[in-house]
């Protein structure tokens, strides 16, 4: 199955039919139809807090990374694994298949999920971040090199489209799709993949999105560059468990 | 088709005099005695009457009690199949959280957390609140009569939760049971008890604030422990020359013993007097003291907690098993049916199993039989799962700081029913703070929206 081609191709829903474009001109390869995606995507570039392009040889392995993407508010993990991450089929929370389309980047280990839980949407802010990728392994959990949600104890495989290893979570994170160009080696966040939970995300934390993003902002596309830094940076406290 | 099984009534003879059987023969109650009575007449009244509910669009599911337990069963038993007509009895105007209510007794959270709409739960769930109790059952006809009438379902889930148990602290007159929950209030029943907790220790100018730990398997393990740590954190922040006793009638903590152990010593040192093999024989209200074994102990003020059993309304139904010592009920522990009636579910706190009395337990157990009840009545069915138990307590009230668990449960033929990979944090942290107030604002989303 696997070539040498950018199998990454983001997903244009016009109401009926699917389009991939494969990105370094190899043969396009259709995806199975995605559980959900995204009309007109943007894609944005991502870039470090300096506002230069984030090199994807930048990124460091095991990175517990975060963006915003597609929203202004909506936040997604930026994680490097260890080992190429191979197209997964994984089933949404309606119990559809869908195949994720794997790690990006020249070693195809760079993967990006949005950072709100399948479960009962713990999610990432400035303050605290309860999901989150580590490679060690958890305390609660006994697992290493996943994403945990540390509010109930959801597991997430990275490597495999985030898809439930342990815990109430009953379907994947959402995968936010990702490009990589080979000759500037930068990075783009070009669509989705799987059960967005947006409009839940939107009803649950508006007053706090408003406050932190503004009113208007939070619920608009972000456009061009969107920031990525390590979580660290970002949040006060990342929560291990 | 379901066997035909004993119904609630004819033990019960609450209905005297041919104007009352009258009006209730339409409604399918048994009667007795003679004469008429107007008085008990108007009584009969929602218990006569078809509760005001739409015509159900499909198969009906009534569910009793909107608590950790009812609210997730309510929700989940909709989205499992969306054909159910669901409709959710509950007589609390408002939901108020139990867990979660020892961190606002020392201020680390308010009450807009713990607060909640139940008109919200219902619209979001897509299923009716019907503010009322049930107050009997005929599960042949399948008719269930409440405050607000009667309802015919298809299947019904009684999780009514708790009562509480006076006789088991020595006090055995019902006049001094009553004097006794309004004066010193246990705190695991939600609403009132919490906010006069709360305003005890707003007043409370000095001296001994008594709590203690009942037998058996009481609604919230950690409950009397977490509580010890967190008045001991409100006195050393206010101030307050008090001092917390925890009368246990175990060796040690019923669950993150070390983690407790600890935080009385390091944490709390000079706020905890922790006395084990203390077990309440006897509280005299006026005298605000409480017999053990050992001797008295007097107190300035008090939250006293007896010990548990199912909600009266399962032993009113017929439904209590008698060789249960805290009257639970007796159902198939796998699939949380009555036996004899597929149509008859209990869960929550009201489940005989020996699992831990606690909202992620009910909650997650409610997931998994909202499931089982879905898929039977589709004709398939759900394999059992274990109900989970995660368990977070603040035992640092000052720096926000908590302890925590994770277990399973599986049964062992021979050996019954026991704890299964279990994790244990013992060691405090801010981290797992946050985390533990996260976990109640996550399954208050999972309830309420």
């Amino acid at each position: 199955m696997g070539n040498e081609t950018d199998r990454r191709g983001f997903m244009k829903i016009c109401g009926k039919t699917a389009l991939t474009v494969a990105v370094a001109g190899a043969a396009a390869r259709a995806a199975t139809a995605p559980a959900f995606a995204l009309e007109n995507a943007p894609r944005v570039r991502l870039v470090t807090a300096d506002g230069k392009p984030l090199k994807a040889s930048a990124l460091p392995m095991h990175a517990n990374w975060i963006f915003h993407y597609p929203y202004h508010s909506t936040p997604a993990l930026l994680i490097r694994v260890e080992d190429p991450a191979r197209p997964t089929e994984v089933e949404d929370k309606d119990g559809k298949s869908y195949t994720w389309p794997g790690g990006t980047g020249p070693d195809k280990s760079i993967v990006a999920f949005a950072a709100i839980c399948a479960h009962a949407l713990s999610t990432d802010n400035r303050e605290t971040s309860f999901i989150n990728y580590r490679k060690v392994r958890n305390q609660m959990t006994g697992h290493g090199r996943v994403i945990t949600c540390c509010a109930h104890a959801s597991v997430y495989d990275p490597a495999a489209g985030a898809r439930v290893l342990a815990g109430p979570a009953k379907f994947p994170l959402a995968a936010v799709l990702l490009e990589h160009d080979p000759k500037t080696d930068e990075l783009f966040a070009t669509g989705l993949m799987g059960s967005e939970l947006y409009g839940e995300f939107f009803k649950a934390y508006r007053r706090d999105l408003r406050k932190e993003f503004g009113r208007r902002k939070y619920k608009t596309f972000v456009k061009g560059d969107t920031i990525a830094m390590p979580i660290s940076d970002y949040s006060e406290d990342a929560i291990e468990c | 088709m379901a066997k035909r099984s004993k119904t609630g009534l004819g033990r019960r003879d609450f209905l005297k005099g041919a104007a009352l059987a009258t009006a209730a023969s339409g409604a399918g109650l048994v009667s007795a005695g003679t004469g008429a009575s107007p008085a008990l007449a108007a009584v009969a009244g929602p218990l006569s009457r078809a509760a005001d509910l739409p015509k159900p669009a499909g198969q009906r599911v009534i569910v009793v009690g909107g608590g950790w337990s009812g609210l997730t069963m309510a929700k989940y038993l909709k989205k499992n199949n969306p054909k159910f007509d669901v409709v959710m009895i509950e007589p609390n105007a408002t939901f108020f959280s139990c867990p979660l209510s020892n961190l606002w007794l020392d201020n680390v959270i308010d009450t807009d957390l713990l607060l909640h709409s139940y008109t919200d739960a219902a619209k979001a769930g897509g299923y009716i609140w019907l503010q009322g109790m049930l107050v009997q059952l005929d599960r042949e006809k399948r008719r269930a009569f409440t405050t607000a009438g009667y309802i015919d379902y298809d299947y019904i889930v009684l999780s009514p939760g708790i009562d509480y148990n006076y006789a088991s602290l020595g006090v055995k007159d019902p006049g001094e049971a009553a004097r006794l929950a309004q004066t010193y209030p246990a705190g695991f029943k939600p609403g009132s008890e919490h906010l006069s907790i709360k305003a005890k220790l707003d007043d409370f100018e000095e001296g001994v604030f008594l709590l203690n730990v009942p037998t058996g398997n009481y609604r919230c393990l950690p409950g009397p422990y977490e509580r010890a740590c967190m008045i001991a954190s409100y006195f050393k922040a206010e101030g307050i020359k008090g001092k917390v006793v925890l009368l246990d009638p175990n060796e040690k903590p019923t669950i993150k013993a070390d983690g407790f152990l600890a935080a009385f010593k390091e944490l709390h040192k000079g706020y905890i007097d922790y006395q084990t093999a203390a077990t309440i024989t006897g509280v005299d209200v006026a005298g605000k003291t409480v017999e053990t074994e050992f001797g008295k102990v007097k107190f300035a003020d008090a939250a006293i907690y007896p010990r548990v059993r199912a909600a009266r309304l399962i032993e009113d139904l017929g439904l209590a098993d008698p060789k249960s010592p805290q009257l639970e009920g007796k159902i198939d522990n796998f699939r949380y049916t009555v036996p004899g009636d597929d149509h008859t579910y209990i869960a929550g706190d009201a489940r005989p199993m020996p699992f831990s009395k606690s909202g992620n337990t009910a909650n997650t157990e409610a997931h998994i039989v909202s499931r089982m009840i879905a898929a039977r009545a589709q004709g398939k069915d759900s394999p059992w799962e274990s109900p989970n138990t995660i368990c977070y307590s603040m035992v640092d009230g000052e720096g926000k700081q908590s302890i925590m668990v994770d277990a399973k449960y599986k049964f062992t033929k021979g050996k019954g029913w026991g704890f299964t990979d279990v994790k244990l944090i013992e060691k405090w942290s801010k981290k797992l703070g946050k985390a533990n107030i996260e976990w109640g604002k996550g399954l208050y989303r999972d309830m309420f929206s």
